[in-house]
């Protein structure tokens, strides 16, 4: 376990000296943080894994550019600068794959997995409304991540995405649309049961 | 739930972001350590420590190398002009400066002896003959030229110099002057009556003057009375002035200045002396301080000189510098299908050539290499790397997927073998081409094999460490300068190619690289032959 800024310090040094130890160490205490926000970008999970180990070892080679000296809480202010590598690795890893990824709607199975949720909006879980965002197609799933989550502008989003503002407008429409249904077949499911 | 609205699912959904901790357990150090080692090396994973070492560090180190060797250049190059331009000052130094040191005959044979073996040094060195100083080395040899050719004259001669004999009193400082001067000249016309016998043309002149004028100490010197041994006057005719008078000694002693100046022939009576007043810069004889009339002269002395100044036939030199060895080093490209590569590769060996004619060598060496390189996926494995990968995936019962790009890296040894050819030299700097074919003995392979696969292991790491011979697999091509940089040592820049002949490694990958090599080599001395 991490305690204080002086054995963060210590361990970004090591990092920088490309220290194996340093390096693990700090990876057990940032994975958790990086999971959190890359599983909301990846549907599949091994994916999330790569997309992870990717953003950890862009962290580890540019670690030499953070400078903990500007911050008074330098755990937080490296967890900001790690989660700006995250997301912009979830978002490299959506253009690379975008020619496969683009237009597509929502499988089969995720229509099954939405009819076969079985809470209710009262016990709707935030793993229920995380599973939802991970169910939405890759385009509306990463616009709505970067606009609702990541307070992203649409000019933003559609430089980072290089796609047209209004695509990204367009996208996030389709995106509430599409979790709106998912959310209510689930309820419509609890409501269903429910009475039984 | 239909009904709810856009504000509240993103509030939802950012609390559900904010709160929600997913099972982290899949994530592994593991995994993440061996995609570390692949792209954030602790150490070069393989071969010596120059394996990663940074482009940027190396475009530095050779302008630094090239500095220092253009610095090592320069300086000899200047320290060369430098010793010749001290020779000319040597040889034209005026007798005054002697004059104040009566009696230093051992000057005389110290300058007579260094500037002998000064010049055989030089002879031997280069075995032409090297420039003269303006004027005096053509005057000297065509003094000799002229005294050796009327053979009535000798016995004037003789007695004049058996007589200078009885009367030289020790050896006047004017005379070490001009036998300095006049050494070099002789020794330098080569295969002459008065080669290396730097006094006695100078004394024959002296005999031959009815009367010389010393410039500087206004001192007269009688010819008649002027030291000169008998050996050294044999041979030396300059009997057509003895006897002259004074006026006309002078008129010819002034054509012999003249001419040493103007680099011809004197026309009579060389004397060697000027002529009071004449304003002529040639050094002169001095007298000994004691009277105006006499000089002085050391009977032991002269004798010394004699005996030095015995005519050796004069051979040159001939050294036998076919040989050379060399350490050489340098980095290279190594480009293995198109795809850019930023690790840099690097030789290090030594070298070894024999020069078969003056132009034409032969080269070979050993060199260790690490080569790094980029390839495409073939859009399925080569057989042998299809089933080290399969081996990777039995695990997971999956078929290997189709390779999308292979970072390799090889260790080797490599053995050349080219044919050198000089093409151009200036002075110090040749200029050559050079072809051949090598031998690729490749010692480690390692080959990260990137797939076209989601949702499976995206890379696989496959090292080879089966020594594989490839025997004049490559062609071998470069070109570049080879220059001096002392005695016997010499720095080289040579851009070369290497081309492969046929595919090499697990892969089948033809290797192209394309790299410069720098090389000191050392030229020993195998053999000297006198011709």
């Amino acid at each position: 376990m991490i305690n204080g800024n002086q054995h963060i310090s210590a361990l970004i040094a090591g990092c920088r000296q490309n220290d194996r130890a340093s390096q693990k160490e700090l990876y057990e205490f940032l994975k958790g943080y990086a999971m959190k926000i890359c599983y909301r970008y990846q549907h599949n999970q091994y994916q999330v894994e790569e997309i992870v180990n990717e953003g950890f070892t862009k962290f580890f080679k540019n670690i030499h550019q953070f400078d903990e000296n500007r911050h008074v809480e330098i755990s937080m202010a490296l967890k900001g600068w790690f989660k700006r590598i995250l997301v912009n690795t979830c978002i490299d890893y959506y253009r690379k794959n975008s020619a496969y990824l683009h237009g597509q709607m929502l499988s089969e199975e995720t229509e099954k997995i939405a009819d076969h949720g079985e809470t209710g909006l009262d016990k709707l879980s935030y793993k229920e409304i995380i599973e939802a965002i991970r169910l939405l197609s890759p385009a509306y799933r990463t616009v709505f991540n970067l606009f609702v989550i990541e307070g992203m502008s649409h000019e933003e989003i559609g430089k980072h995405l290089g796609i047209s503002v209004g695509a990204s407008k367009s996208n996030l429409s389709k995106a509430r649309e599409n979790l709106r249904k998912i959310l209510t077949k689930k309820t419509d499911v609890r409501k269903y049961v429910e009475p039984i | 739930m239909s009904n709810l609205s856009d504000k509240e699912i993103d509030r939802l959904s950012r609390e559900a972001a904010d709160s929600y901790e997913p099972d982290e357990s899949s994530l592994t150090w593991s995994r993440l350590e061996q995609k570390l080692i692949q792209e954030m090396p602790e150490r070069p994973p393989d071969g010596f420590r120059f394996g990663r070492i940074n482009p940027y560090v190396w475009g530095p180190a050779i302008v630094l190398i090239a500095g220092v060797s253009f610095f090592f250049i320069k300086n000899i190059i200047y320290s060369q002009h430098s010793t010749r331009t001290a020779q000319t000052v040597t040889q034209s130094m005026p007798s005054s400066a002697a004059g104040e040191k009566p009696a230093n005959g051992n000057t005389i044979q110290t300058d007579s002896i260094s500037s002998a073996k000064d010049i055989s040094a030089t002879e031997n060195k280069k075995t032409t003959l090297p420039e003269q100083p303006a004027g005096q080395g053509l005057s000297a040899d065509a003094h000799a030229k002229t005294n050796s050719s009327p053979g009535s004259s000798d016995k004037t001669n003789s007695a004049a110099a058996l007589k200078n004999q009885k009367s030289a009193s020790s050896g006047s400082s004017g005379e070490t002057t001009a036998t300095a001067v006049l050494t070099k000249p002789n020794s330098l016309s080569g295969g002459l009556t008065n080669k290396a016998n730097p006094i006695g043309g100078q004394n024959t002149n002296s005999v031959s003057n009815s009367t010389a004028v010393n410039k500087n100490s206004g001192r007269k010197v009688s010819g008649s009375e002027a030291f000169i041994p008998a050996s050294m006057a044999a041979g030396n005719s300059s009997t057509h002035s003895n006897g002259k008078d004074v006026s006309k000694t002078d008129v010819a002693n002034d054509s012999y200045i003249s001419d040493g100046l103007n680099g011809t022939t004197g026309s009579e009576g060389n004397s060697g002396v000027r002529r009071e007043g004449t304003g002529v810069g040639l050094p002169m004889l001095a007298s000994s301080g004691a009277g105006l009339s006499k000089i002085t002269g050391n009977d032991s002395l002269l004798k010394q000189h004699t005996a030095i100044n015995v005519p050796v036939p004069y051979k040159s030199l001939r050294l036998n510098r076919s040989l050379n060895v060399g350490f050489a080093f340098g980095p290279d490209y190594t480009d293995a299908g198109g795809i850019t590569n930023d690790q840099i590769g690097n030789n290090i060996g030594v070298t070894v050539g024999y020069y078969l004619t003056n132009k034409l060598s032969v080269n070979t060496g050993i060199f260790y290499s690490n080569k790094f390189f980029w390839s495409p996926g073939h859009g399925s494995a080569s057989p042998q790397v299809s089933s080290f990968i399969a081996n990777g995936y039995a695990r997971t019962n999956a078929a290997a997927p189709p390779v999308q790009y292979v970072n390799g890296s090889t260790n080797l040894y490599e053995l050349p073998l080219t044919l050198r050819y000089d093409f151009a030299k200036n002075d110090k700097t040749k200029f050559f081409v050079n072809g051949g074919l090598s031998s690729y003995f490749i010692l480690k392979q390692t080959y990260i094999n990137f797939f076209n696969s989601l949702g499976r292991a995206p890379a696989n790491k496959i090292v080879d460490q089966e020594q594989i011979n490839y025997w004049f697999g490559v062609a071998d091509l470069s070109f570049g300068l080879e220059t001096e940089i002392g005695k016997g040592f010499s720095f080289q820049a040579e851009p070369f190619f290497r081309l492969p002949l046929k595919n090499m490694g697990l892969e089948n990958l033809k290797l192209n690289s394309y790299g410069f090599m720098l090389s000191f080599r050392y030229t020993p001395v195998l053999s000297r032959k006198k011709k």
